[in-house]
């Protein structure tokens, strides 16, 4: 084939995306409206649904081990290995066509208003360069890219049409809903980026329930099954199987590429006219910092000692509740209500900024098993089955997502001894939760204690901090205008580089509380948009 | 294989009596042990290359302490006297508490106690579920706070 020759042949492109990801996906379709040749380079390869977990009967095992979120515990050929030992949050991520969407939940929210203007607000961190309003147009047309299920008119959020209505709220969500009723808080069913209804070819939820195992439905939105096959369409090319060591300049100091080891471990060169890094917040500032030259000694478009800092997750609490009624299991997993009750800052608390509420469905008899044990609420023996009976199909959760201000000890770094597959080295994460979190979490625990007691839990137990909750990597390449304190300009484009892109959530400057990948998506979408409209200055 | 094996988790009388101690018949349950799933969880086990090793020693302590006790060794013992060796053993050897964890995994994706729970005993591909839609009086509820 034509186009296998021509990716084979590493002939120079117009444009070179590292990553198929969330980001990746939604920028190449975006920019291929350009008809200029693009390419994508992804370490993993194409996922198959009939791989996917809920196919087999120990499909919660499997999201244990090979559909584990965390790469150091998956350890798959396609993964790199993190020394997370200075971290008590493991950083997660899924490495594939479709990125960490094939394993997400799916919940969709965006960041609010006033995430974008923090410094303005509270005092603290910094302002974006953008405002939300220059995101919404990009917010609206990646609803429909991603197909989002929701109910319009939430007060608590600018307006939105989601094109779908909401996912129900089960059991689970209507038992919850009672609770924020009677204290009078803020819910609202949440923005899922799941078809409650056929949606462009993807066929509706049939609650399979372990959405953060791949959705073997293809209900799920991931973007192997929504922005890739429109951008291939267009033209995009993606070869799988590329692990990128660094990215090549030019002796004028542009980028003309990078080198990658291909699917046989060859060291490969690509050309390209543009380099575009959507890796995430852990990948980007690591192939960034590995990409060392005479010119950038300390890593490339490090200028200001700032690429790989003011790493930030959203610090995750989960407070459980035990009800006398069964409330069942099934069902999207983290796509039930949100509340945004305590999502502003409010001085009398005590912290700065705040927290959203997701409602979790319930436990699998796996997980009911697992997280009882480490709970103490199941144990072995002759009690065994009362214990497990009491807690399975009996359980309902809130996860506080904290907001997570940008700290520049707070880090990705190269480890000196630890490297992949391809002797690569490989990412450190060094991470302190902050006292202004430790209070947030707390103030969650209490709060959902008093949401869960009053939906009826007759027992409740917190875990103030879940260590496996580093879903969302965030602020390590942050966008800003002023070169001294950021990576990249308020259009994705690195300060030092100017043919060097970044447009995953590596650029956030602060991180809110919600769930990010919308916003993540919104500005990829924005970032391709300001090259479409600068291209003929786009180097100046 | 008996209790006398050198590799205690190739010993499947003392982990099927030990699999039957952490998760007894009872009722519709199924005991762990008797499900056949001695296979799996050794498989699991050793495949582990962090966990094998202390999991492992775990497992010759307590079928050491077993064997001290009753010559007949840990499948002899009484339920009772099993449980009460195994409480003894929790703390000095925290890898058993690990074993658990592979016990219950193996345990709760099996066909035979899905059923007993209620469950189709199927993956959950291509059936799926049915959930209870939204309460509508909620839902009138949110109908008149939109803006």
């Amino acid at each position: 084939m034509l186009y296998h020759d021509r990716a084979m042949a590493n002939d120079p492109v117009d444009v070179l995306i590292v990553g198929a990801g969330a980001s990746g996906a939604a920028f190449a379709w975006s920019l291929a409206e350009t008809r200029m040749n693009i390419l994508c380079l992804d370490q993993g390869g194409w996922m198959k649904p009939s791989d996917y977990p809920s196919n087999h009967l120990d499909y919660e095992v499997r999201g244990f081990r090979e559909f584990s979120s965390d790469p150091n515990v998956r350890k798959l050929p396609v993964d790199y290995p993190i020394n997370a030992a200075e971290s008590p949050i493991a950083p997660l991520m899924f490495n594939a066509v479709g990125g960490s969407t094939i394993l997400w939940a799916a919940h969709f929210p965006r960041l609010e208003p006033d995430d974008f203007r923090v410094r303005t607000s509270d005092g603290v961190a910094d302002d974006w360069p953008i405002d939300f309003d220059t995101l919404a147009p990009f917010f609206d047309v990646n609803d429909r890219m991603m197909g989002v299920s929701g109910l319009s008119g939430n007060p608590a959020s600018p307006p939105r049409c989601p094109p779908m209505p909401p996912l129900p709220l089960g059991k689970v969500g209507n038992v919850l809903a009672r609770g924020f009723e009677q204290l009078g808080w803020h819910w609202w069913p949440s923005d899922a980026a799941i078809a409650s209804q056929e949606y462009e070819g993807r066929a509706p939820c049939i609650n399979l329930s372990p959405c953060t195992t791949g959705c073997a439905q293809g209900a799920k939105a991931s973007t192997d099954i929504t922005y890739w096959p429109l951008a291939q369409r267009r033209g995009v090319r993606i070869r799988t199987g590329c692990r990128v060591r660094e990215v090549t300049l030019r002796p004028d100091g542009m980028a003309d590429g990078v080198l990658y080891y291909d699917a046989d471990g060859n060291l490969q060169q690509q050309k390209a006219e543009i380099v575009v890094l959507a890796c995430n917040g852990v990948g980007t500032p690591r192939l960034l910092l590995n990409s060392v030259s005479s010119q950038h000694p300390n890593g490339l478009s490090n200028r200001s000692d700032q690429v790989g800092r003011n790493l930030m997750f959203h610090p995750v609490g989960v407070t459980l509740g035990i009800f006398e009624e069964e409330l069942g299991h099934h069902g999207p997993v983290g796509c039930c209500l949100h509340s945004h009750e305590f999502y502003d800052s409010d001085p009398s608390r005590g912290f700065v900024r705040g927290y959203s509420f997701e409602a979790m469905r319930g436990l699998g008899p796996v997980m009911a098993a697992v997280m009882g044990m480490q709970r103490g609420h199941v144990g072995w023996g002759k009690r065994h089955h009362e214990r497990y009976r009491r807690l399975y199909n009996h359980v309902a959760a809130l996860l506080t997502i904290t907001e997570d201000l940008p700290d520049p000890d707070n880090r990705v770094t190269l480890d000196p001894d630890l490297k992949d597959g391809s002797g690569i080295p490989a990412p450190k994460v060094t991470y302190s939760l902050s006292e202004n979190t430790r209070k947030i979490l707390a103030h969650g625990k209490d709060r959902a204690t008093e949401v869960l007691r009053a939906a009826g839990a007759t027992e409740v137990s917190a875990q103030e901090l879940m260590p496996s909750a580093g879903w969302h990597l965030l602020g390590t390449a942050r966008m800003g205008t002023d070169p001294e304190t950021s990576v990249v300009n308020e259009w994705g484009r690195s300060h030092d580089v100017k043919n060097l892109f970044v447009i995953d959530g590596s650029v956030f400057v602060t991180a809110g509380a919600v769930n990010p990948t919308a916003t993540i998506q919104a500005v990829a979408l924005y970032i391709a948009d300001a090259i479409k409209q600068r291209i003929d200055t786009l180097f100046d | 294989m008996t209790e006398h094996a050198p590799d205690p988790l190739a010993d499947d009388a003392f982990l099927e009596a030990l699999l039957d101690t952490l998760i007894p018949p009872e009722g519709p349950m199924p005991g762990a042990g008797s499900l056949g799933l001695s296979e799996d969880i050794r498989t699991g086990v050793v495949a582990n290359t962090v966990l094998a090793a202390p999991v492992s020693a775990a497992l010759s302590a307590l079928r050491t302490r077993a064997l001290e006790r009753e010559p007949g060794g840990f499948s002899a013992l009484t339920q009772d006297a099993r449980e009460q060796l195994l409480s003894s053993l929790m703390d000095e050897q925290p890898a058993l508490g690990i074993f658990q964890l592979f016990v219950f995994a193996g345990y709760y994706h099996n066909a035979k106690v899905l059923q007993a729970l209620g469950l189709p005993g199927v993956p959950p591909f291509p059936r799926g579920h049915t959930i209870e839609e939204t309460d509508p009086a909620l839902l009138s509820k949110l109908a008149s706070r939109r803006r």
